[in-house]
Protein backbone atom coordinates (compact mmCIF):
# COMPACT_ATOMS: atom_id res chain seq x y z
CA UNK A 1 0.00 0.00 0.00
CA UNK A 2 1.35 3.18 -0.90
CA UNK A 3 2.35 5.53 2.22
CA UNK A 4 0.18 7.77 3.99
CA UNK A 5 0.23 11.67 3.44
CA UNK A 6 0.57 11.88 7.10
CA UNK A 7 2.74 9.24 9.15
CA UNK A 8 3.44 10.44 12.74
CA UNK A 9 5.55 7.26 14.19
CA UNK A 10 5.45 7.03 18.06
CA UNK A 11 6.32 10.95 18.61
CA UNK A 12 7.13 12.14 22.53
CA UNK A 13 7.42 15.57 22.93
CA UNK A 14 7.88 17.81 26.26
CA UNK A 15 7.30 20.93 28.09
CA UNK A 16 10.84 21.19 29.72
CA UNK A 17 10.39 18.15 32.09
CA UNK A 18 6.55 17.42 31.52
CA UNK A 19 5.64 15.25 28.74
CA UNK A 20 2.69 16.71 26.44
CA UNK A 21 2.35 13.36 24.51
CA UNK A 22 4.43 10.15 25.43
CA UNK A 23 4.24 8.17 22.13
CA UNK A 24 1.41 9.10 19.56
CA UNK A 25 1.81 7.40 16.22
CA UNK A 26 -0.88 8.03 13.35
CA UNK A 27 -1.84 8.24 9.92
CA UNK A 28 -3.82 10.04 7.31
CA UNK A 29 -4.38 9.00 4.05
CA UNK A 30 -4.55 11.50 1.27
CA UNK A 31 -7.92 13.16 0.51
CA UNK A 32 -9.58 11.75 4.06
CA UNK A 33 -10.69 13.19 6.94
CA UNK A 34 -9.21 12.37 10.11
CA UNK A 35 -10.32 13.17 13.96
CA UNK A 36 -8.41 13.63 16.81
CA UNK A 37 -10.25 13.29 20.15
CA UNK A 38 -9.56 13.16 23.41
CA UNK A 39 -10.40 15.55 26.72
CA UNK A 40 -8.67 18.42 27.90
CA UNK A 41 -4.85 18.01 28.33
CA UNK A 42 -4.83 14.34 26.16
CA UNK A 43 -2.17 16.10 24.42
CA UNK A 44 -3.85 16.46 20.76
CA UNK A 45 -2.35 20.49 20.62
CA UNK A 46 1.03 18.44 21.58
CA UNK A 47 0.71 16.42 18.83
CA UNK A 48 -0.43 19.15 15.68
CA UNK A 49 2.37 21.22 17.21
CA UNK A 50 4.44 18.71 16.79
CA UNK A 51 3.71 18.11 13.42
CA UNK A 52 3.67 21.48 12.13
CA UNK A 53 7.30 22.04 13.31
CA UNK A 54 6.77 24.48 16.43
CA UNK A 55 7.43 21.68 18.92
CA UNK A 56 10.48 19.40 18.22
CA UNK A 57 9.99 15.80 19.63
CA UNK A 58 12.47 14.23 21.67
CA UNK A 59 11.77 11.10 19.82
CA UNK A 60 9.97 9.36 17.28
CA UNK A 61 9.09 10.86 13.51
CA UNK A 62 6.97 12.69 11.39
CA UNK A 63 6.66 12.06 7.51
CA UNK A 64 5.18 13.83 5.09
CA UNK A 65 4.50 12.46 1.45
CA UNK A 66 7.03 10.44 1.83
CA UNK A 67 9.33 12.72 3.70
CA UNK A 68 11.14 12.69 6.63
CA UNK A 69 9.90 16.58 8.38
CA UNK A 70 10.57 16.15 11.95
CA UNK A 71 12.37 19.55 13.79
CA UNK A 72 12.03 20.99 10.34
CA UNK A 73 11.35 25.20 10.90
CA UNK A 74 7.60 25.31 10.96
CA UNK A 75 7.80 28.24 8.14
CA UNK A 76 9.38 25.55 5.92
CA UNK A 77 6.56 22.80 7.08
CA UNK A 78 4.02 25.45 5.68
CA UNK A 79 5.65 25.41 2.67
CA UNK A 80 5.27 22.07 1.96
CA UNK A 81 1.69 22.50 2.16
CA UNK A 82 0.52 21.95 5.51
CA UNK A 83 -1.46 24.85 7.36
CA UNK A 84 -2.38 25.06 10.59
CA UNK A 85 -5.74 26.36 12.08
CA UNK A 86 -4.68 27.31 15.73
CA UNK A 87 -6.32 26.63 18.99
CA UNK A 88 -7.61 29.73 19.84
CA UNK A 89 -7.91 31.46 16.35
CA UNK A 90 -4.41 33.06 16.67
CA UNK A 91 -5.40 35.96 14.16
CA UNK A 92 -3.20 39.04 13.71
CA UNK A 93 -5.39 41.06 15.93
CA UNK A 94 -4.23 45.14 14.33
CA UNK A 95 -3.78 43.41 10.68
CA UNK A 96 -6.93 44.19 8.61
CA UNK A 97 -9.45 40.71 8.19
CA UNK A 98 -7.79 40.96 3.97
CA UNK A 99 -4.46 41.51 5.24
CA UNK A 100 -4.43 38.30 7.71
CA UNK A 101 -5.63 36.60 4.83
CA UNK A 102 -2.92 37.52 2.54
CA UNK A 103 -1.04 36.59 5.11
CA UNK A 104 -1.90 33.47 5.13
CA UNK A 105 -0.24 33.65 1.43
CA UNK A 106 3.03 34.44 2.27
CA UNK A 107 4.73 31.75 0.87
CA UNK A 108 3.01 31.72 -1.96
CA UNK A 109 3.97 33.17 -5.65
CA UNK A 110 2.15 37.42 -5.53
CA UNK A 111 -0.36 36.74 -8.63
CA UNK A 112 -2.10 33.85 -6.45
CA UNK A 113 -3.06 35.91 -3.85
CA UNK A 114 -6.42 38.09 -5.39
CA UNK A 115 -7.68 34.46 -7.14
CA UNK A 116 -7.24 33.00 -3.69
CA UNK A 117 -9.00 35.93 -1.83
CA UNK A 118 -12.04 35.72 -4.02
CA UNK A 119 -12.37 31.96 -3.46
CA UNK A 120 -12.10 32.82 -0.11
CA UNK A 121 -14.23 35.44 0.07
CA UNK A 122 -16.67 33.43 -1.65
CA UNK A 123 -16.46 30.58 1.13
CA UNK A 124 -16.70 33.22 4.03
CA UNK A 125 -18.87 36.58 2.64
CA UNK A 126 -18.44 37.81 6.25
CA UNK A 127 -15.24 38.02 5.89
CA UNK A 128 -15.65 40.02 2.43
CA UNK A 129 -18.02 42.43 4.15
CA UNK A 130 -15.17 43.29 7.27
CA UNK A 131 -12.39 42.99 5.10
CA UNK A 132 -10.77 46.87 5.67
CA UNK A 133 -11.55 45.67 9.54
CA UNK A 134 -8.93 44.88 11.79
CA UNK A 135 -9.30 41.72 12.29
CA UNK A 136 -9.18 41.99 16.59
CA UNK A 137 -12.87 43.73 16.37
CA UNK A 138 -14.36 40.70 14.47
CA UNK A 139 -16.54 38.23 16.56
CA UNK A 140 -15.55 34.86 17.87
CA UNK A 141 -16.87 33.05 15.05
CA UNK A 142 -15.70 35.62 12.27
CA UNK A 143 -12.17 35.10 13.51
CA UNK A 144 -12.67 31.17 13.16
CA UNK A 145 -13.41 31.92 9.94
CA UNK A 146 -10.80 33.69 9.61
CA UNK A 147 -7.94 31.32 10.91
CA UNK A 148 -10.03 28.82 8.66
CA UNK A 149 -9.62 31.24 5.84
CA UNK A 150 -6.07 31.98 5.97
CA UNK A 151 -4.66 28.51 6.02
CA UNK A 152 -7.01 27.70 2.82
CA UNK A 153 -5.00 30.44 1.69
CA UNK A 154 -1.76 28.60 1.25
CA UNK A 155 -4.04 25.66 -0.50
CA UNK A 156 -2.34 23.25 1.50
CA UNK A 157 -2.37 19.66 0.69
CA UNK A 158 -3.02 18.58 4.61
CA UNK A 159 -4.50 21.25 6.98
CA UNK A 160 -4.45 20.90 10.75
CA UNK A 161 -7.56 22.04 13.08
CA UNK A 162 -7.08 22.59 16.29
CA UNK A 163 -10.47 22.56 18.11
CA UNK A 164 -12.26 24.75 15.25
CA UNK A 165 -16.06 24.59 17.04
CA UNK A 166 -14.63 25.58 20.61
CA UNK A 167 -17.12 28.71 22.31
CA UNK A 168 -19.22 28.82 18.96
CA UNK A 169 -22.77 28.50 19.08
CA UNK A 170 -23.99 25.34 17.43
CA UNK A 171 -25.16 26.96 13.90
CA UNK A 172 -21.64 28.30 13.76
CA UNK A 173 -20.44 24.44 14.42
CA UNK A 174 -22.22 23.55 11.67
CA UNK A 175 -21.72 26.03 9.34
CA UNK A 176 -17.89 25.07 10.10
CA UNK A 177 -18.42 21.40 9.74
CA UNK A 178 -19.81 22.14 6.25
CA UNK A 179 -17.34 24.09 5.06
CA UNK A 180 -14.54 21.42 6.16
CA UNK A 181 -16.43 18.58 4.45
CA UNK A 182 -16.71 21.01 1.12
CA UNK A 183 -12.81 21.72 1.20
CA UNK A 184 -12.36 18.10 1.51
CA UNK A 185 -14.62 16.27 -1.31
CA UNK A 186 -14.18 19.71 -3.99
CA UNK A 187 -10.71 20.72 -3.21
CA UNK A 188 -9.02 17.63 -2.49
CA UNK A 189 -7.93 18.89 0.98
CA UNK A 190 -6.93 16.46 3.18
CA UNK A 191 -7.59 17.05 7.02
CA UNK A 192 -6.59 16.20 10.55
CA UNK A 193 -9.29 17.74 12.94
CA UNK A 194 -8.99 18.37 16.46
CA UNK A 195 -12.17 18.49 18.53
CA UNK A 196 -13.78 17.84 22.08
CA UNK A 197 -16.90 17.99 19.93
CA UNK A 198 -16.74 14.28 19.04
CA UNK A 199 -20.14 14.49 17.69
CA UNK A 200 -19.77 17.10 14.90
CA UNK A 201 -15.64 15.73 13.92
CA UNK A 202 -17.42 12.01 13.88
CA UNK A 203 -19.78 12.86 11.75
CA UNK A 204 -17.64 14.34 8.77
CA UNK A 205 -14.61 12.11 9.69
CA UNK A 206 -13.58 8.80 7.46
CA UNK A 207 -10.80 7.91 10.82
CA UNK A 208 -10.54 8.91 14.03
CA UNK A 209 -7.80 8.53 16.93
CA UNK A 210 -8.94 8.78 20.62
CA UNK A 211 -6.42 10.20 22.80
CA UNK A 212 -5.95 10.04 26.58
CA UNK A 213 -2.83 10.87 29.00
CA UNK A 214 -0.55 11.86 26.17
CA UNK A 215 -1.08 8.50 24.19
CA UNK A 216 -3.73 7.24 21.49
CA UNK A 217 -6.33 4.77 23.20
CA UNK A 218 -8.31 3.57 20.87
CA UNK A 219 -8.43 4.43 16.74
CA UNK A 220 -10.69 3.56 14.42
CA UNK A 221 -13.00 4.49 11.60
CA UNK A 222 -15.51 6.79 12.15
CA UNK A 223 -18.77 4.76 11.95
CA UNK A 224 -17.22 2.10 14.37
CA UNK A 225 -15.99 4.44 16.79
CA UNK A 226 -19.58 6.22 16.83
CA UNK A 227 -20.42 3.22 17.76
CA UNK A 228 -18.62 2.14 20.38
CA UNK A 229 -19.86 1.90 24.04
CA UNK A 230 -16.60 3.66 25.67
CA UNK A 231 -16.82 6.41 22.86
CA UNK A 232 -20.78 7.06 23.09
CA UNK A 233 -20.26 7.43 26.94
CA UNK A 234 -17.41 9.56 27.13
CA UNK A 235 -17.52 11.65 24.36
CA UNK A 236 -20.95 11.59 22.48
CA UNK A 237 -22.94 11.98 26.10
CA UNK A 238 -25.46 8.96 25.15
CA UNK A 239 -25.53 7.41 29.13
CA UNK A 240 -24.82 9.61 31.87
CA UNK A 241 -23.91 6.73 34.93
CA UNK A 242 -20.26 8.45 35.78
CA UNK A 243 -18.55 6.22 38.16
CA UNK A 244 -19.06 3.08 36.35
CA UNK A 245 -18.28 4.58 33.29
CA UNK A 246 -14.81 5.40 34.83
CA UNK A 247 -14.22 2.39 35.90
CA UNK A 248 -14.77 0.51 32.52
CA UNK A 249 -12.16 3.23 31.14
CA UNK A 250 -9.89 2.51 33.56
CA UNK A 251 -10.32 -1.24 33.10
CA UNK A 252 -9.61 -1.10 29.40
CA UNK A 253 -5.95 1.67 29.53
CA UNK A 254 -4.56 -1.01 31.95
CA UNK A 255 -5.03 -3.75 29.51
CA UNK A 256 -3.53 -1.70 26.99
CA UNK B 1 10.52 86.23 18.15
CA UNK B 2 13.51 85.04 16.27
CA UNK B 3 15.08 83.11 19.04
CA UNK B 4 12.55 81.25 19.29
CA UNK B 5 12.50 80.08 15.67
CA UNK B 6 16.05 79.17 15.47
CA UNK B 7 15.27 77.24 18.78
CA UNK B 8 12.23 75.68 17.87
CA UNK B 9 13.90 74.41 14.31
CA UNK B 10 16.86 73.21 16.02
CA UNK B 11 14.93 71.42 19.37
CA UNK B 12 13.00 69.95 16.25
CA UNK B 13 16.32 69.10 14.34
CA UNK B 14 17.59 67.68 17.70
CA UNK B 15 14.63 65.39 18.63
CA UNK B 16 14.81 63.89 15.16
CA UNK B 17 17.68 62.19 15.76
CA UNK B 18 16.77 60.83 19.13
CA UNK B 19 13.44 59.90 17.35
CA UNK B 20 15.46 57.46 14.47
CA UNK B 21 17.03 56.38 17.03
CA UNK B 22 14.46 55.66 19.24
CA UNK B 23 12.55 54.10 16.36
CA UNK B 24 15.66 51.48 16.37
CA UNK B 25 14.71 50.32 20.33
CA UNK B 26 11.21 50.13 19.20
CA UNK B 27 12.11 47.96 16.06
CA UNK B 28 14.08 45.32 17.73
CA UNK B 29 11.80 45.34 20.74
CA UNK B 30 8.75 44.87 18.25
CA UNK B 31 10.28 41.48 16.86
CA UNK B 32 12.10 40.19 19.62
CA UNK B 33 11.04 41.56 23.25
CA UNK B 34 14.72 42.44 23.44
CA UNK B 35 16.09 45.87 24.61
CA UNK B 36 19.38 46.67 22.54
CA UNK B 37 21.19 49.24 24.76
CA UNK B 38 24.02 48.94 22.00
CA UNK B 39 21.58 51.32 20.03
CA UNK B 40 23.21 54.84 20.42
CA UNK B 41 26.46 53.25 19.72
CA UNK B 42 25.60 51.49 16.34
CA UNK B 43 24.92 55.11 15.51
CA UNK B 44 28.12 55.98 16.74
CA UNK B 45 30.27 53.54 14.82
CA UNK B 46 28.05 54.45 11.92
CA UNK B 47 28.95 57.74 12.25
CA UNK B 48 32.73 57.17 12.48
CA UNK B 49 32.64 55.05 9.32
CA UNK B 50 30.91 58.14 6.99
CA UNK B 51 33.88 60.22 8.56
CA UNK B 52 36.55 57.93 7.83
CA UNK B 53 35.39 57.23 4.17
CA UNK B 54 35.26 61.12 3.63
CA UNK B 55 37.46 62.52 5.30
CA UNK B 56 40.50 59.81 5.12
CA UNK B 57 39.37 57.76 1.85
CA UNK B 58 38.05 61.10 0.31
CA UNK B 59 35.05 59.88 -1.29
CA UNK B 60 32.27 61.28 -2.58
CA UNK B 61 29.35 62.44 0.23
CA UNK B 62 26.77 60.87 -1.49
CA UNK B 63 28.54 57.66 -1.98
CA UNK B 64 30.10 57.24 1.69
CA UNK B 65 26.83 57.92 3.18
CA UNK B 66 24.94 55.23 0.82
CA UNK B 67 28.27 52.92 1.66
CA UNK B 68 28.22 53.46 5.36
CA UNK B 69 24.55 52.87 5.91
CA UNK B 70 25.26 49.73 3.58
CA UNK B 71 27.71 48.37 6.27
CA UNK B 72 26.14 48.99 8.91
CA UNK B 73 22.93 47.43 7.95
CA UNK B 74 25.24 44.29 7.50
CA UNK B 75 26.96 45.31 11.03
CA UNK B 76 23.24 45.19 12.69
CA UNK B 77 22.77 41.32 10.93
CA UNK B 78 25.79 40.26 11.76
CA UNK B 79 25.10 41.60 15.62
CA UNK B 80 22.05 39.41 15.80
CA UNK B 81 23.44 36.23 13.72
CA UNK B 82 26.55 36.22 15.54
CA UNK B 83 25.44 37.44 19.19
CA UNK B 84 21.82 38.06 20.23
CA UNK B 85 20.68 34.79 18.51
CA UNK B 86 22.03 32.70 20.59
CA UNK B 87 20.29 34.26 23.37
CA UNK B 88 16.87 33.39 22.33
CA UNK B 89 15.10 32.27 25.67
CA UNK B 90 17.68 33.87 28.36
CA UNK B 91 16.19 36.18 30.22
CA UNK B 92 15.69 39.66 29.30
CA UNK B 93 17.98 41.05 32.28
CA UNK B 94 21.36 38.52 30.30
CA UNK B 95 19.80 39.90 26.85
CA UNK B 96 20.26 43.28 28.24
CA UNK B 97 23.54 42.80 29.81
CA UNK B 98 24.64 41.50 26.49
CA UNK B 99 23.84 44.38 24.60
CA UNK B 100 25.24 46.86 27.34
CA UNK B 101 28.32 44.64 26.94
CA UNK B 102 28.19 45.24 22.60
CA UNK B 103 28.12 48.91 23.77
CA UNK B 104 31.35 48.65 25.55
CA UNK B 105 33.34 46.98 23.16
CA UNK B 106 32.12 49.34 20.68
CA UNK B 107 32.99 51.91 22.52
CA UNK B 108 36.86 51.01 23.46
CA UNK B 109 37.53 49.58 20.13
CA UNK B 110 36.58 53.51 18.40
CA UNK B 111 38.39 54.65 20.62
CA UNK B 112 40.91 52.73 19.48
CA UNK B 113 40.72 53.21 16.02
CA UNK B 114 39.85 56.85 15.82
CA UNK B 115 40.95 58.26 19.40
CA UNK B 116 39.37 60.35 21.80
CA UNK B 117 38.91 63.78 19.84
CA UNK B 118 35.82 64.83 18.41
CA UNK B 119 35.69 64.61 15.25
CA UNK B 120 32.98 65.95 11.96
CA UNK B 121 32.71 65.97 8.34
CA UNK B 122 32.29 68.80 5.96
CA UNK B 123 29.16 68.02 4.01
CA UNK B 124 28.20 69.71 1.10
CA UNK B 125 25.60 71.96 3.08
CA UNK B 126 28.38 72.81 6.07
CA UNK B 127 27.95 76.42 7.54
CA UNK B 128 24.99 77.16 5.46
CA UNK B 129 21.81 78.68 6.30
CA UNK B 130 18.74 80.40 5.10
CA UNK B 131 17.88 83.71 6.04
CA UNK B 132 14.07 84.95 6.52
CA UNK B 133 14.09 88.47 7.50
CA UNK B 134 16.21 88.10 10.78
CA UNK B 135 16.05 84.67 11.41
CA UNK B 136 18.88 82.45 10.19
CA UNK B 137 17.79 79.06 9.55
CA UNK B 138 21.24 76.33 9.87
CA UNK B 139 20.75 74.29 6.61
CA UNK B 140 21.73 71.55 8.57
CA UNK B 141 19.00 71.45 10.74
CA UNK B 142 16.48 71.69 7.48
CA UNK B 143 18.42 69.03 6.51
CA UNK B 144 18.32 66.61 9.27
CA UNK B 145 13.97 67.54 9.35
CA UNK B 146 13.78 66.96 5.71
CA UNK B 147 15.72 63.43 5.93
CA UNK B 148 13.51 62.57 8.55
CA UNK B 149 10.28 63.32 7.34
CA UNK B 150 11.47 61.45 3.88
CA UNK B 151 12.97 58.34 5.74
CA UNK B 152 9.79 58.11 8.13
CA UNK B 153 7.46 57.95 5.19
CA UNK B 154 9.48 55.41 3.95
CA UNK B 155 9.63 53.30 6.64
CA UNK B 156 5.45 53.78 6.82
CA UNK B 157 4.51 52.86 3.53
CA UNK B 158 7.17 49.48 3.78
CA UNK B 159 5.20 48.52 6.96
CA UNK B 160 1.96 49.43 5.60
CA UNK B 161 1.99 48.33 2.18
CA UNK B 162 4.78 45.72 1.20
CA UNK B 163 4.19 42.11 1.83
CA UNK B 164 7.75 41.70 3.83
CA UNK B 165 6.64 44.79 6.00
CA UNK B 166 3.10 43.68 6.92
CA UNK B 167 4.70 40.36 7.53
CA UNK B 168 6.97 42.31 10.08
CA UNK B 169 3.88 43.68 11.72
CA UNK B 170 2.22 40.41 11.77
CA UNK B 171 5.09 38.78 13.28
CA UNK B 172 5.59 41.22 15.93
CA UNK B 173 1.49 40.54 17.05
CA UNK B 174 1.71 37.46 16.91
CA UNK B 175 4.67 35.44 16.49
CA UNK B 176 3.32 31.88 16.61
CA UNK B 177 0.74 32.57 14.27
CA UNK B 178 3.35 34.34 12.33
CA UNK B 179 5.07 31.27 12.58
CA UNK B 180 2.08 28.68 10.95
CA UNK B 181 1.35 30.78 8.12
CA UNK B 182 5.07 30.15 6.87
CA UNK B 183 7.10 33.53 7.15
CA UNK B 184 10.38 32.97 8.94
CA UNK B 185 10.90 34.76 12.34
CA UNK B 186 14.32 34.14 12.31
CA UNK B 187 14.36 36.85 9.18
CA UNK B 188 12.24 38.91 10.42
CA UNK B 189 14.22 39.37 13.44
CA UNK B 190 17.18 39.71 11.70
CA UNK B 191 15.49 42.46 9.45
CA UNK B 192 14.47 44.73 12.16
CA UNK B 193 18.35 44.13 13.10
CA UNK B 194 19.70 45.43 10.01
CA UNK B 195 16.79 48.24 9.41
CA UNK B 196 17.91 49.56 13.00
CA UNK B 197 21.12 49.91 12.43
CA UNK B 198 20.27 51.75 9.02
CA UNK B 199 18.58 54.04 10.70
CA UNK B 200 20.50 54.70 13.56
CA UNK B 201 23.21 55.09 11.26
CA UNK B 202 21.40 57.59 9.42
CA UNK B 203 20.65 59.58 12.60
CA UNK B 204 24.41 59.93 13.11
CA UNK B 205 25.24 60.74 9.87
CA UNK B 206 22.83 63.89 10.28
CA UNK B 207 24.19 64.70 13.84
CA UNK B 208 27.72 64.98 12.16
CA UNK B 209 27.60 68.78 11.42
CA UNK B 210 25.45 69.36 14.29
CA UNK B 211 27.69 67.82 16.71
CA UNK B 212 31.16 65.90 16.10
CA UNK B 213 31.15 62.93 16.86
CA UNK B 214 33.57 60.79 19.47
CA UNK B 215 33.35 57.56 21.29
CA UNK B 216 30.97 57.72 24.04
CA UNK B 217 28.36 59.95 22.02
CA UNK B 218 26.01 57.52 21.32
CA UNK B 219 25.93 56.62 24.99
CA UNK B 220 24.49 59.94 25.94
CA UNK B 221 22.46 60.08 22.92
CA UNK B 222 21.37 56.45 23.35
CA UNK B 223 19.89 57.38 26.92
CA UNK B 224 18.46 60.30 25.22
CA UNK B 225 16.83 58.06 22.59
CA UNK B 226 16.03 55.18 25.02
CA UNK B 227 13.95 57.65 27.04
CA UNK B 228 12.31 58.94 23.87
CA UNK B 229 10.90 55.48 22.92
CA UNK B 230 9.47 55.24 26.41
CA UNK B 231 7.68 58.64 26.22
CA UNK B 232 6.58 57.47 22.81
CA UNK B 233 5.07 54.03 24.64
CA UNK B 234 7.78 51.88 23.44
CA UNK B 235 5.82 49.78 20.50
CA UNK B 236 4.84 52.41 18.61
CA UNK B 237 7.36 54.07 15.92
CA UNK B 238 5.33 56.96 15.11
CA UNK B 239 5.43 57.45 18.85
CA UNK B 240 9.22 56.70 19.33
CA UNK B 241 9.34 60.03 16.70
CA UNK B 242 7.13 61.91 18.61
CA UNK B 243 8.83 60.97 21.67
CA UNK B 244 11.86 62.24 20.17
CA UNK B 245 10.97 65.27 19.34
CA UNK B 246 9.40 66.30 22.64
CA UNK B 247 13.20 65.00 24.42
CA UNK B 248 14.65 67.26 21.55
CA UNK B 249 12.73 70.50 22.03
CA UNK B 250 12.48 70.11 25.75
CA UNK B 251 16.18 70.30 26.07
CA UNK B 252 16.84 73.18 23.24
CA UNK B 253 14.59 75.29 25.35
CA UNK B 254 15.32 74.85 28.55
CA UNK B 255 19.27 75.34 27.45
CA UNK B 256 18.24 78.48 26.65
CA UNK B 257 15.23 79.42 28.87
CA UNK B 258 16.83 77.95 32.58
CA UNK B 259 20.09 77.25 32.25
CA UNK B 260 21.08 81.08 31.71
CA UNK B 261 18.74 81.74 34.65
CA UNK B 262 19.87 79.69 37.32
CA UNK B 263 23.72 79.47 35.89
CA UNK B 264 23.73 75.94 35.75
CA UNK B 265 23.07 73.07 33.46
CA UNK B 266 19.76 71.68 33.64
CA UNK B 267 19.26 70.86 29.99
CA UNK B 268 21.19 67.59 30.47
CA UNK B 269 18.97 66.86 33.15
CA UNK B 270 15.67 68.00 32.05
CA UNK B 271 15.34 64.60 29.80
CA UNK B 272 16.00 62.57 32.96
CA UNK B 273 13.34 64.68 34.24
CA UNK B 274 10.87 64.31 32.11
CA UNK B 275 11.82 60.21 31.73
CA UNK B 276 11.12 60.23 35.73
CA UNK B 277 7.77 62.27 35.20
CA UNK B 278 6.97 60.01 32.45
CA UNK B 279 7.45 56.86 34.28
CA UNK B 280 5.45 57.65 37.36
CA UNK B 281 2.30 59.57 35.76
CA UNK B 282 2.14 57.81 32.34
CA UNK B 283 4.02 54.43 32.58
CA UNK B 284 2.84 53.16 29.26
CA UNK B 285 3.83 56.16 27.68
CA UNK B 286 1.85 59.29 25.61
CA UNK B 287 0.94 56.52 22.92
CA UNK B 288 0.37 53.74 24.81
CA UNK B 289 -0.07 50.96 21.67
CA UNK B 290 -2.87 48.72 22.68
CA UNK B 291 -1.01 45.50 21.84
CA UNK B 292 -0.95 43.25 24.32
CA UNK B 293 2.21 40.89 23.50
CA UNK B 294 0.63 37.35 22.98
CA UNK B 295 3.54 34.37 24.25
N1 LIG C 1 2.95 25.25 27.92
C1 LIG C 1 2.92 24.11 28.64
N2 LIG C 1 3.76 23.93 29.67
C2 LIG C 1 3.73 22.79 30.39
N3 LIG C 1 2.91 21.78 30.13
C3 LIG C 1 2.05 21.89 29.12
C4 LIG C 1 2.01 23.07 28.31
N4 LIG C 1 1.06 22.91 27.38
C5 LIG C 1 0.53 21.70 27.58
N5 LIG C 1 1.12 21.08 28.64
C6 LIG C 1 0.80 19.74 29.15
O1 LIG C 1 0.87 18.83 28.09
C7 LIG C 1 -0.25 17.95 28.13
C8 LIG C 1 -0.95 17.97 26.81
O2 LIG C 1 -1.47 19.26 26.56
P1 LIG C 1 -2.22 19.65 25.23
O3 LIG C 1 -1.50 19.08 24.08
O4 LIG C 1 -2.43 21.12 25.24
O5 LIG C 1 -3.62 18.91 25.43
P2 LIG C 1 -4.98 19.11 24.64
O6 LIG C 1 -4.73 19.95 23.45
O7 LIG C 1 -5.41 17.72 24.30
O8 LIG C 1 -5.93 19.75 25.58
C9 LIG C 1 -1.12 18.42 29.28
O9 LIG C 1 -0.95 17.51 30.34
C10 LIG C 1 -0.62 19.76 29.66
O10 LIG C 1 -0.65 19.90 31.05
MG1 LIG D 1 -5.60 21.71 23.00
Amino acid sequence: MAEPLLKVQNIETYYGLIAGIRGVSLEVQDGSIVAMLGANGAGKTTVLKTICGAMNPEKGSVRFRGQDITGRDPDRITRLGIAHVPEGREVFPFLTTEDNLKMGAFTRNRSAVKTELDRIFEHFPELKEHRKLAAGYLSGGQQQMLAIGRALMLRPKLMLLDEPSLGLSPILVHAISEILTTINQVEGVTVLLVEQNAQMALEIAHFGYILDNGRVVMEDSSTRLTQTTDVQEFYLGKKASGARAKRRWKQRKTWR
Amino acid sequence: METFFQLLLSGIAQGCVYGLVAIGFVLIYKATEMVNFAQGDIMMLGAFITITLINHLHWNYFLAVVIAIGVMGLFGLALERLLLRRMIGESPFAVLMVTIGIGFVMRSVAGMIWGHNPRSIVTPYTDQSFQFGAVVLPIADVVVIVATVVLCSLTFLFFRYTRFGIAMQATSQNQLAANYVGISVKRVVAASWALAAAIATIAGILLLPLKSAYPEVGLILGIKAFAAAIVGGFGSLPGAMIGGLVIGLAEVFTKFWVDAEVGFSVSETSVYILLLIMLIVRPSGLFASLQKKKV
